[in-house]
């Protein structure tokens, strides 16, 4: 890394990101998560005809314009799928955040921070290097990357190190990744892209199919959040949501229950709990026994659905756990990766 | 089984105050079996039990016994977070992250290790340290070695003399021939003309009188005096030999800028040339190289620069070394 590098790194820190499709994490090493912003970038173009193009707002502020700016801002979520959709803007957008993280700290200096991105694990060559080149011209120091399945599963304190199997579901807002994990290493791994965007646009498609009604994105997310559920129960609750009505074009209230958005997200959850059975399917039976025995390990915004683990301890018929503050798994583990990496090499994980 | 271990069980609770009572009595108010719990989590009973009975140990690790525990206050109705919250997971062991395998890999020698680095700087330092000691003692030890260099090149010289004693009247008596040679060999055709007629006539003189030996003696004298009126000062033309003892590059040009030689000498060789007398010279490897002007060595270990030796070789006051 060279003397002047550091040097640098005396005054700067090692930073781990979850760079999520529907939320952007940051670990500062020895702090904790320091931010957790979505990851969506407001663009306001400005007057003239080929005038520049300035970052409005990054992160919640921006969020709050998605389906609502006007005619001169544009509301981005780079992130698509778990992979960059947008090269240059999140670009901006890490930059930003790894300013922000940096503000707090030392004012004096630029920030060049040591970066260990979490990538999905059916992320392509030419999207890793995409997240490599993006983090390194959002100016850190040096890039590292490692699995999100291994990030998760050493975020939630799963025993990867050991000799015994130890499942993963790790289901974000692009893509859900599946994982078996031994001796530090991945044993299978499958990324599908099917996550909490899914849902959303599973319920937009439902309530305009069955109402009539358009709803936006944010308004999906709410019902999603507020009486989304993975598993038939007693309790039904219900949500009054305001949309667009199609055929009168008019905005119209109307109220909709736990079982009808069941329905609506069977398709997506169908898609996850196939790609879980085949997992399992692939899984070396010493392994699938562990997993049997001690149970797979739910992580990401996708855990938070109600009664997801319900659905798969039904489906599968293996015990099946959420992980402590599964939202934050990721980063975390990969902040620990980072110490790891300090403390024993950086051979210990299968990275590139 | 339950049986048995549950008195012990009871016992545990009033002291340790976690979770399992609460687990145990909302299971029995719901008329339901350890077997039953166990089938709807997918847990073995066994760690229904444990989790009853607040004993951790045997469970595989933190986020598990978490998960259970919230999936088990789950389907009981209970508040999971409260339930979690009781529970005393200090003694429960956290997985590390280096496995026994990467452990057996760490006790392998390690470039990181901190011994192997340390040392591996030492001899770092030991080398940068020598290196520098030894750039420093160059010049000086140079410096020092030259005049030891003379004296013992004198002794040589003094050993030499017998082999040279004996070329030296012959070296007198065919001044024309080596003369000839010289210009033959290493300025065959760039020769001034006011030069190549005495040459040449020197050269005739020579061929026609090679068999009595006084009369290449009359041709040099009667050459000498030829030359002089031409060349004046510089007629009695200086001899410069050199005795290669490594291999080296050599540039040799007189004061009137011919190339007397030009090119990789090998070693064992040696090299007369006679030219006018401020020579330019250049040594590739001047260590391996002795340089006699008139018979007398040279010491041009002052003018040498690394390998190298440039300088202008005449009387004394000519010598100088030479830039570029």
């Amino acid at each position: 890394m060279g003397l002047l590098g550091r040097f640098k790194g005396m005054f700067s820190y090692d930073i781990s990101i979850d760079l999520g499709t529907a939320n952007t994490l940051v670990y500062v090493r020895g702090e904790g998560i320091v931010l957790n912003e979505p990851s969506v970038v407001a663009i306001r173009q400005e007057g003239g005809p080929n005038s520049a193009k300035r970052i409005a707002a990054v992160g919640a502020e921006a969020k709050r314009m998605l389906g609502r700016t006007p005619g001169n801002i544009v509301a981005i979520r780079p992130m698509k799928d778990g992979v960059i959709a947008d090269f240059t803007i999140t670009e901006k957008m890490l930059q930003h955040f790894i300013r922000k993280v940096h503000e707090n700290k030392f004012k004096a200096f630029k920030p060049s921070p040591r970066v260990l991105i979490c990538v999905p694990c059916g992320a392509t060559q030419v999207e890793r290097r995409a997240i490599k080149e993006s983090a390194a011209g959002a100016g850190a120091r040096e890039v590292y990357l490692i699995e999100e399945p291994m990030a998760a599963a050493i975020g939630a304190g799963m025993p990867i190190s050991e000799a015994s199997g130890s499942m993963v579901l790790d289901i974000g807002g692009g893509t859900t990744e599946i994982a078996v994990l031994s001796l530090n290493g991945i044993v299978y791994s499958n990324s599908v892209r099917i996550g909490g965007d899914r849902f959303d646009e599973a319920i937009i498609s439902y309530v305009r199919r069955n109402y009539g009604t358009l709803i936006g994105e944010a308004t999906a997310e709410r019902i999603k959040e507020e009486i989304g559920s993975a598993y038939p129960s007693a309790e039904v609750r219900e949500i009054e949501v305001r949309g667009r009505n199609l055929a009168e074009g008019i905005p119209r209230s109307f109220t909709l229950n736990s079982n009808e958005i069941l329905e609506a997200l069977q398709e997506p959850l169908s898609g996850i709990v196939g790609a879980v059975k085949t997992a399992l399917e692939q899984t070396p039976p010493e392994l699938g026994a562990d997993i049997a025995e001690h149970g797979m390990v739910l992580t990401g915004g996708g855990a938070l659905l109600r009664d997801l683990d319900r659905l798969l301890m039904e489906e599968t018929g293996l015990p099946v756990i959420i992980a402590e503050d599964p939202l934050t798994c990721v980063a975390r583990g990969g902040g620990r990766a980072l110490e790891m990496m300090d403390e024993h090499g950086g051979d210990i994980f299968a990275m590139n | 089984m339950t049986d048995v271990s549950e008195p012990n069980g009871v016992e545990a609770f009033a002291v340790a105050g976690g979770p399992g009572r609460h687990l145990r009595e909302a299971r029995e108010a719901r008329h339901l079996t350890v077997a039953q719990v166990a089938a709807q989590l997918r847990l073995q009973s066994r760690i229904i039990e444990a989790l009853e009975h607040d004993d951790y140990h045997n469970l595989p690790g933190s986020t598990f016994v978490q998960g259970y525990l919230r999936s088990y206050a789950r389907l009981l109705g209970l508040a999971e977070d409260h339930l979690v919250g009781l529970a005393q997971l200090e003694g429960v062991t956290t997985p590390s992250l280096v496995s026994s395998i990467g452990a057996g890999g760490s006790d392998e020698a390690s470039s990181r290790d901190l011994p192997f680095r340390i040392v591996s700087y030492l001899i770092l330092l030991v080398v940068v340290v020598g290196l520098g000691w030894w750039l420093s003692q160059r010049e000086p030890q140079s410096m020092g070695l030259s005049s030891p260099a003379v004296s013992t090149t004198g002794g040589e010289q003094g050993l030499l003399l017998p082999e040279e004693a004996p070329s030296l009247p012959v070296e007198v008596s065919l001044v024309a021939e080596t003369v000839d040679a010289g210009e033959v060999e290493t300025a065959p055709d760039e020769s001034a003309p006011a030069e190549e007629a005495p040459a040449a006539e020197a050269e005739e003189a020579a061929v026609v009188a090679a068999p009595p030996v006084a009369a290449p003696q009359a041709a040099a004298t009667v050459n000498s005096p030829d030359a002089p009126p031409t060349l004046t000062e510089t007629m009695p033309q200086s001899r410069l030999e050199l005795e290669y003892r490594e291999k080296s590059w050599t540039e040799i040009s007189d004061a009137a800028g011919r190339k007397l030689a030009y090119g990789l000498i090998p070693e064992g060789k040696r090299l007369t040339l006679r030219g006018e007398a401020p020579f330019r010279v250049f040594l590739g490897y001047a260590d391996g190289v002795r340089v006699y002007y008139n018979g007398d060595l040279f010491d041009h270990t002052p003018f040498q620069n690394g390998d190298m030796a440039r300088f202008r070789l005449g009387r004394a006051e000519h010598n100088r070394p030479l830039s570029r």
